[in-house]
Parts: structure tokens; C-alpha cells; sequence
């Protein structure tokens, strides 16, 4: 009782130092600026996801941020972690959570837990307002009858609204003050708007539309479950290119952009039976999918780039055995090191 | 406040233990602790074969005071098994010397009863007041008992009781987080024909308190827990030297499955049905001893409500068993199995045959020295089994009227037929690999037992080295973009086992002690991730002991058992682990006999000291907690 006592003290007066710290005119970088945060979405029974943060200026990598900031674990599995308005956004669809925290220190601002919010999976936000995707109970794994995006008081930590669409949302991006929404068990993307929160377009794609990034040229890709890379122009919302042969997982598709948004770099499982994974790279200008991996490796799970020098982040899951690992390439696809991260280590925010 | 409380209470309790003075009085047949059996499987004691092992039977006393609960609870308290629970009363399988959940066997009146498709048993579906006697034997022995015995093997005995006469028990208890526990049994028989018959019903809530974090705490929402269940045994007597016994057994099960931590809407639901029944003819004469064995079980599981995973089984067995002279004894026997399945997840109907041989030679080669020799070769439909033999040996080093001092020693090599999931699961998700190898395993074990046997003391206690290597061991992993089993991991297990009991007849009453330690190395040997060599596997404790102590004088009883559990990595790069824990529970209870009545009350205290624990990660378990039972007999009427 005492020593919990003592910790709450310590919390208490290094929280008090921080908040004496955002008087000063010159905001210094909070504890988990200036690096990778690294997420381990956790085994699937255990509840054991976590945050790690890398930190570049002294290549060290702290293990478990939230829950040694909080005393709680984050739970699991975290599907996505977001940076939004200095608020971190983690989703859990084990535990079901939308978990608010303070970016810059990762301590706990609210916890969203409620009988309705099922299976959600990520996060875009537009000011105070943020976008759930929500894929909602299922008996059979192919009808989703409370499929959604439901819409977050970010300050408050309450859903205040609920859109409802249609098959698997997944993927969620926020621009140009437009949310899109990609439906991964159809071929549509819907674009809301957030000024209203009403559906004002639905585009036709490639059947199962995954995760969203948007490239150099303003243009959105979309990964799809059906082999394909589709790319929009959100100008008018139409369909300029279909890039298809693209080897997939079949679900939760994962790609990022290299440093300046010119290359598409994206996961590929190889088939079953083998335990290879690929990394392949693409133009945005390319009219056909790569037909050589550019890295290759075991267990990879996730991927990320970082925006600074374009040193390639490859989350390896250790098949969810032991802890992942965090292995970083060089743009040329040559590897550099490699830190011991979390359980199943997947996704990357810079 | 209240710790104070249970510091002085168990002072108290200390107190009392060494000042009454031992008066003189009868001991009666009590129903709060109840008197030691031989543990046999129907004539031929379990031991016979398994020279250089040990069979531990569990204190029947202790059973007595906790026959509420299941044998998940009373594995950790009594045996050097390391029980993982997934919440309190939820999934709780056993790692025996450091091996996996399916590398326990446990064997229900000698039949193997771990589900076919997970190929594990839940030991939170095993209520003690289902079984008449329960033992635990530590180390490899599949040539005795076939699959799955790697770790080790529990034996659950019903066994026939022929005394004449009638007798009819009821039992009530009431405890935390809502728990109810209610059974009765009518046992009747009239020398030659016995009828038994018991029937149970538990309860909980499981609504206890949950730490979310410092500030925090919560209900454990969804982790209610419904069984119930019911048995009837008929045994009938030929002849002196023949009888017929007939055991059935149904258990339901309405669980809610408790998450993790902080989790607050989960609403996972199990269901879960197990009909066994087993029917066994024996015969002893000039011959030889003879034994048909019939069994049938039906295991039912459905998951939130609309996935099914159903299997039967039928099995026909015959064994022989001869004394061929002096030094010399002899067993053959064969046991034919079928299996049909009705698996959602498996997507067609599967129908397996599993035919074995055995054969067992036990050489007394002079008094002091014996030998025993096993073999068992199972053949499985289009799967190849290993063979799997066994040699042990014991030899006396000093014997005199009171005491006795031997060596034991037993080499075996074992298996493990992959489960039934593993094999051919095609599900969401998974993907079974129907060309799996069965894990094998290799063991040798050392060790030395002593007893003393007094009149008013007897005592033992027994310490054993081990080492095995199991290979071609299955885990399920990411391969490409499903799960699947490989036969991928090489793990080997080293580790010492020392066990303590001792028995006090008191002039009033009686005492018994015991305790258990258990130091396991699990190192994962070989794996396709070479980060992991080397490291000990997931959910191994280094360290875990247990002691209880049990007292009876006149018609009181009282029982005080410590657990202690060490640290577990809960994954095999050995960073992260769940803490240790140490549980201490404490009852008290009293007897009454008015004529032909018998009456017992007692009240339990679990998990005395509140330690906030975990067994798995993320799951949490009560503190302390409470149980109030009643119990009634009428005897011969």
C-alpha cells in the first residue's frame, strides 16, 4: 500500500514538473518526441499489446511506455496507434478500447469501453473530432451487421455519433478535410464530411479496400484484400489507376511511402506453406506490380519509413512467440540494426 | 485492519496446534477427513509396473475439505504440477515438469479423457467429488498409458465399496462472488450388488474485485460459471473372484470466459458436455487375471453459441495380467479405440482408428531388486506412431522393521499423437497440418525414497532427478497468411521433485503433513527463431512447493496449505514474465454423530493473505475469499 502510495506521489510531482514546464515560452519536446513510437498489437489471448518508443538521438528503445506510465496495461490487441492534436489514439479490438493519452507522456487522458463499441480497428481525426472504424459483432466472420464509424469527443472521451456503413470498415484517413473510409468487405470507399458527418460520396474500387496513405501527388492508395493497388483522385473521386498481381494477406493490408511519398513500399505474406515475408517496392508512376521482393525476412508484420531519412522500419512479429523486433533497413534495402521491441510488434508512427 | 486480523488469526491457529494436550479417545469414521485408500485400478495396484516411478495419492483428508472445488485448485495445493488458470474456475490446464498442456495424461478409471481435439484436459471441468480417489505420477510413462503421458499422468478412480448397507449424504456450500455448491449421494449395497449414485450442482458469480490500475478497480464481469453433473456406478459380484463394474459420468458446463484485465464488455461463452461411461469385467483365477474394459465417451463443446466441436469415442480393451512364478509377473493387454468427430471448424466428418499393444514384465530378481520392463506400440489411421518402451528398476539399500531406504531409476520413450486440431482444423484463421509428426520424448529419472514406518509416526519422502528431451514439438504459428502447427521446437527438461508426508496418530485424533518442491528447466532446444535457444519455455516456473498441514482431534479438523508459485516468462524470448505468487488457505471444521447421523461443518478461507495474483497474464483472480459448508450423512438405517 505504502510503496503505491509513494509511486502516486512521485506521478503526482513529475506531472506537476511537466505542467510547470508548459508555462515557459520555449515548449521543450515531451518524453516520447523526437522518435519511433512502436506498437506491439500483443498475442492474441494474453491482453498484452504495448507501446515502445525508439529513440533516434540515443538509439535506445524503451519497452512498455504506457503501461509504466499508468500502472495499467493498454490491453489488447492495439490494432493502431494515431498522434492527433498532442493526444496519442490507441484502438484495442480485443479489449474493445479506445484509449486517449497524453502524446507528449503518454499519461492516460480517458478510456473509451462500452457494450457498442465491438471489434474497432482505426483511427484519423480532423480537430476535436475523431473517426473510429468499427467492424462490430459477428456470429459467421462474413456479416457485419453493426459496421460503423463512430464519432469521438476527443477532449470529452465520449462517442457522440455513429455512422453506419456497410462490410469491414478498416482503413481511415483524414484530408483535405475529407474522412475516408475503406470498406474492406466490398469495394467501396465512402468519403464523409466532417463539418455534417454525412456520407457525401462512395467510390467503386477493387473488392477489399484495406488501409489508405496518400502519395506526393496528392493522391490516395488504397491497398486491396483482392491483389490490387487502386489510386484515387480526390479531386473528383474517381479511379485513375488499377494496379493489379499485387501479393496480399488477405486482410489488413499494410504499406507505406518512402521519404518523400514517391514509392509505395508494402508487405506480402508468401503463400502457405512457406513463412517468408516480403517487402516490395513500387512507383507511384509504376502500371504494373513488382515482381521481386526488395527485402525479405521471417515474421514481418509491419512497416514503416521514417519521414526524416528514410531509414526503412520493419516490425518483425517473432510469430508471436516471443518478443517482436524492430529491424531497420537502409533506403537501399540493406539492413542496419535492429532493437528487441514488444509481443507482436506491428505498426510504426514517426 | 482486517490484515491484523489474520495475522492474530493465525497465531491463534498456531496456538492452538501446540497446546492441546493429546488425551486419550476413539478415533471415529469421520465425513471431514476421511481415511487413506490403496490406490488400485481394480485389483491390480497402479504401482505394479511402474517400478522407478512414484505414484503420489492425494491426502484424502485434504480432498475431504475441498471437495467443492476442482481438481484445478486441488492440483496446486497437493502436487508439484504447475496449474495455468485463465481466471478463477475458467480454463485451467496443467505444465508437468515443465512440459505443455497435452503432455499430462489423465486417465479416468484408466481411460485416457483429454479431449481429442484440443488434446488437453480442463481442469476446471474436473470436480473432486467426482472422483473416489486421486493420484498423481510424476515423469514419462507412455508405454503404460499411452499418448500424452510426457509430463506426467493423474489417475481418477471410482472404485466399488461392497459393505452392506444403505447410505444417502447431502452437502450445501455457500461462498464468495456468489458461489453455491450442492450435492448428494445414494450408495447402496447388499454384499454382492452395489449401487452408487451422486449428483452435483456449482455455482459462482465470479464477480470479484478487480485491480485496473492504482485508482481503479472493478468487477470481474463475465466469468459466471454454471455445472453440474452426475453419477452412477453399479458393481456386481459373480463370484468372489469375478465382478462386474459399470461407472457413468455426465458433466455440463455453462461458463462465461473471463478476459483479461480491464476488459469490460467481453461476452465469450462456453459450453461444454462430457458423457463417459466404462464398464469393466474382471476375473482372477489359477490362470491368470483378466480384464474387458468397454468405454464410451461423448465430449461437447460449444462456442458462443454457434460453433461446435463434438467428438466420440468408443474403446474396447483386454488385459492379462500373470504371476509366472516366484519373481517373475506378466502383462499383455490391447486397447482398440474409434473416434468420429463432428467439428464445424474441420468442415467434413473424421473417423480414426487407434489400436495399441502393450506388453509389461515385472523381474523381482532378489527381494531387495526389481525390474520392470513396458512397451507399447499404438497404430493410428494413416499416421505413423512411435514406439514407446520403458525399463525401471528399485532396489532396496536398507530395510529393517522400521525403515526402508531405495534407489530408483526408470528410462523411457514417449509420445505425444498431435491432437485432432492440430491435424485437421480448417477453420477462420488455421489451417491443420495433417503431416505432423508425433512428439516424441525421452526421459531418465534418478532418485531416492525413504520411509519410516512407526507406530505412532510414519513418514517418507522422496527426491528425483530427471532429464528428457522432447522433440518435434507442434506450436502453431503465422505461416504466410494462416496459423498452422509445426513440428518446430526441441525443448529439454531437466529438474528435481522432493516430496515430504508424515502421519501423526495422536491419541485423539490424527495429523498429517505434507509438502512438495519442484525446481524445472524448460529450455527450448531448437527452434526456427534463434533468439529463443537456449531460454526457458513460456509459462515454466523455475521454482513452485506446496505444503499443507492437516489436524483432527476428536471431532475437530483443521487444515492450513501454502502454494507457492514462482515467476513465468509468458514468452519464449524471456523478457516479460507474470510475478510469483504464494497462497495461503486455511478451514476449520467440526463432526457431530448422532446415531445413524452424521453431520460436518466447516468453514474455508482462500487466498488468506489477499495477494492480488495472476496465473496467466492479464487475468485476474480473487483475493481472499470464503466458504461455509454443510454436510449430512444417514448410514445404515
Amino acid at each position: 500500500m505504502k510503496k503505491q502510495n509513494l509511486l502516486l506521489y512521485v506521478l503526482l510531482a513529475i506531472s506537476v514538473a511537466f505542467t510547470a514546464c508548459k508555462k515557459d515560452d520555449v515548449v521543450p519536446l515531451g518524453k516520447y518526441q523526437g522518435g519511433v513510437l512502436v506498437v506491439n498489437e500483443g498475442s492474441f489471448g494474453d491482453g498484452d499489446g504495448s507501446i515502445s518508443f525508439l529513440s533516434i538521438t540515443d538509439q535506445t528503445i524503451t519497452n512498455a511506455i504506457f503501461n509504466a506510465e499508468n500502472s495499467q496495461n493498454i490491453g489488447g490487441i492495439v490494432q493502431n496507434l494515431k498522434i492527433h492534436e498532442n493526444k496519442a489514439i490507441a484502438i484495442t479490438n480485443k479489449a474493445d478500447q479506445i484509449i486517449i493519452a497524453n502524446a507528449t507522456d503518454f499519461k492516460k487522458i480517458s478510456i473509451i469501453s462500452q457494450a457498442d463499441l465491438v471489434n474497432p480497428i482505426n483511427f484519423a481525426g480532423v480537430g476535436n473530432k475523431g473517426y473510429v472504424t468499427q467492424w462490430g459483432a459477428t456470429t459467421d466472420f462474413v456479416n457485419y451487421p453493426d459496421a460503423a464509424v463512430r464519432v469521438v469527443d476527443l477532449d470529452a472521451g465520449t462517442i457522440t455519433k455513429t455512422i453506419a456503413l456497410d462490410a469491414q470498415p478498416q482503413g481511415i484517413l483524414a484530408y483535405n478535410n475529407k474522412i475516408y473510409v475503406a470498406l474492406q468487405g466490398s469495394d467501396k470507399i465512402v468519403v464523409i464530411n466532417p463539418s455534417t458527418d454525412a456520407i457525401e460520396a462512395t467510390i467503386t474500387v477493387a473488392a477489399g479496400p484495406s488501409n489508405l496513405g496518400v502519395d506526393a501527388n496528392g493522391k490516395i492508395w488504397a491497398m486491396c484484400t483482392s491483389g490490387n493497388f487502386v489510386r484515387i483522385n480526390p479531386g473528383d473521386n474517381t479511379v485513375e489507376a488499377t494496379i493489379s498481381g499485387i501479393k496480399v494477406n488477405f486482410f489488413n493490408e499494410k504499406f507505406t511511402f518512402n521519404k518523400d511519398k514517391t514509392k509505395i513500399l508494402y508487405l506480402s505474406p508468401a503463400p502457405f506453406p512457406s513463412t517468408d515475408t516480403e517487402i516490395f517496392a513500387m512507383d507511384i508512376t509504376a502500371t504494373a506490380a513488382p515482381t521481386t521482393a526488395f527485402i525479405t525476412g521471417n515474421n514481418f508484420y509491419g512497416l514503416g519509413v521514417s519521414p526524416d531519412d528514410d531509414v526503412i522500419y520493419v516490425a518483425n512479429s517473432a510469430a508471436f512467440q516471443g518478443n517482436g523486433k524492430v529491424e531497420r533497413y537502409k533506403a537501399d534495402g540493406s539492413k542496419l540494426d535492429e532493437f528487441s521491441a514488444g509481443r507482436g510488434t506491428s505498426n510504426f508512427v514517426f | 485492519m482486517y490484515k491484523q486480523f489474520i495475522r492474530w488469526s493465525l497465531i491463534g491457529w498456531l496456538f492452538l496446534f501446540l497446546v492441546i494436550p493429546n488425551v486419550q479417545a476413539q478415533q471415529d469414521t469421520t465425513i471431514g477427513g476421511e481415511v487413506l485408500k490403496e490406490v488400485r485400478i481394480y485389483g491390480i495396484p497402479l504401482e505394479k509396473y511402474a517400478t522407478g516411478s512414484k505414484v503420489i495419492a492425494l491426502d484424502s483428508a485434504l480432498l475431504a475439505t475441498s471437495n467443492a472445488t476442482t481438481l484445478a485448485r486441488v492440483l496446486q495445493q497437493q502436487s508439484p504440477i504447475y496449474i495455468k488458470a485463465y481466471g478463477n474456475e475458467m480454463l485451467a490446464t496443467a505444465s508437468f515438469r515443465g512440459t505443455g498442456a497435452g503432455h499430462t495424461a489423465v486417465l479416468w478409471n484408466g481411460l485416457n479423457i483429454n479431449s481429442l481435439t484440443a488434446g488437453q484436459t480442463d481442469f476446471s471441468l474436473v470436480p473432486i467429488f467426482a472422483a473416489d480417489q486421486i493420484s498423481v505420477q510424476p515423469g514419462s510413462a507412455s508405454a503404460l498409458y499411452g499418448s500424452d503421458a510426457i509430463g506426467g499422468s493423474i489417475h481418477l478412480q471410482n472404485t466399488p465399496d461392497w459393505s452392506r448397507g444403505m447410505r444417502a449424504g447431502v452437502q450445501q456450500n455457500v461462498g464468495s462472488f456468489g458461489q453455491y455448491f450442492t450435492a448428494g449421494n445414494v450408495q447402496w449395497s447388499n454384499g454382492k450388488l452395489e449401487s452408487k449414485t451422486q449428483v452435483y450442482r456449482y455455482s459462482t458469480n465470479n464477480d470479484f474485485t478487480v485491480r485496473i490500475s492504482p485508482t481503479e478497480n472493478t468487477e470481474q464481469q463475465n466469468a459466471s460459471v454454471f455445472n453440474y453433473g452426475f453419477q452412477q456406478a453399479i458393481n456386481y459380484k459373480i463370484a468372489s473372484n469375478q465382478y462386474i463394474s459399470v461407472q457413468g459420468w455426465h458433466h455440463f458446463s455453462d461458463k462465461q470466459t473471463q478476459s483479461t484485465r480491464g476488459d469490460r464488455f467481453s461476452n465469450d461463452l462456453l459450453r461444454e458436455r462430457s458423457t463417459r461411461v466404462v464398464a469393466d469385467y474382471m476375473l482372477n483365477n489359477k490362470l491368470g487375471f483378466f480384464n474387458v474394459k468397454l468405454g464410451y465417451i461423448n465430449d461437447y463443446l460449444l462456442y458462443n453459441l454457434n460453433s461446435t466441436t463434438a467428438t466420440q469415442r468408443g474403446i474396447a480393451a483386454l488385459k492379462y495380467d500373470k504371476q509366472l512364478n516366484a519373481k517373475l509377473s506378466l502383462q499383455v493387454g490391447t486397447q482398440w479405440m474409434h473416434i468420429r468427430t463432428n467439428v464445424d471448424a474441420y468442415n467434413r466428418e473424421i473417423t480414426e482408428d487407434r489400436t495399441s499393444i502393450y506388453g509389461s514384465l515385472r523381474w523381482q530378481i532378489i527381494p531387495r531388486w526389481q525390474v520392470s520392463l513396458n512397451a507399447r506400440q499404438v497404430f493410428v489411421t494413416d499416421f505413423l506412431a512411435p514406439f514407446a518402451p520403458s525399463l525401471g528398476t528399485e532396489l532396496t539399500l536398507h530395510q529393517d522393521k522400521k525403515q526402508k531406504l531405495s534407489l530408483k531409476a526408470l528410462a523411457s520413450k514417449n509420445y505425444r499423437i498431435p491432437t485432432l486440431n492440430d491435424r485437421f482444423w480448417d477453420g477462420p484463421g488455421g489451417i491443420g497440418n495433417p503431416d505432423l509428426r508425433p512428439e516424441t520424448g525421452w526421459s531418465a529419472e534418478g532418485g531416492l525414497a525413504y520411509e519410516q514406518n512407526g507406530e505412532k509416526l510414519t513418514w517418507k519422502t522422496e527426491a528425483t532427478y530427471y532429464q528428457m528431451k522432447i522433440t518435434d514439438w507442434i506450436l502453431w504459428k503465422p505461416i504466410g497468411n494462416v496459423w498452422s502447427p509445426v513440428n518446430v521446437a526441441a525443448v529439454d527438461g531437466s529438474g528435481v521433485e522432493a516430496s515430504f508426508q508424515m502421519k501423526i496418530k495422536q491419541a485423539r485424533g490424527y495429523l498429517s503433513l505434507g509438502a512438495n518442491y519442484a525446481y524445472t528447466l524448460s529450455t527450448i532446444a531448437q527452434d526456427d527463431n534463434p533468439d529463443f535457444i537456449g531460454k526457458q519455455l513460456l509459462y515454466v516456473p523455475f521454482h513452485s512447493s506446496n505444503a499443507f498441514v492437516f489436524w483432527q482431534l476428536d471431532q475437530w479438523f483443521t487444515q492450513l496449505d501454502v502454494n507457492q508459485t514462482g515467476f513465468r516468462y509468458l514468452e519464449n524470448s524471456n523478457v516479460n514474465f507474470v510475478q510469483g505468487f504464494a497462497l495461503l488457505n486455511a478451514s476449520l471444521g467440526k463432526n457431530f454423530r448422532f446415531k445413524h447421523h452424521w453431520w460436518s461443518i466447516s468453514v474455508r478461507v482462500n487466498n488468506l493473505l489477499d495477494h492480488d495474483y495472476e496465473s496467466v497474464n492479464n487475468r485476474a483472480m480473487p483475493g481472499i475469499n470464503y466458504q461455509l459448508s454443510l454436510r449430512y450423512q444417514i448410514r445404515n438405517f
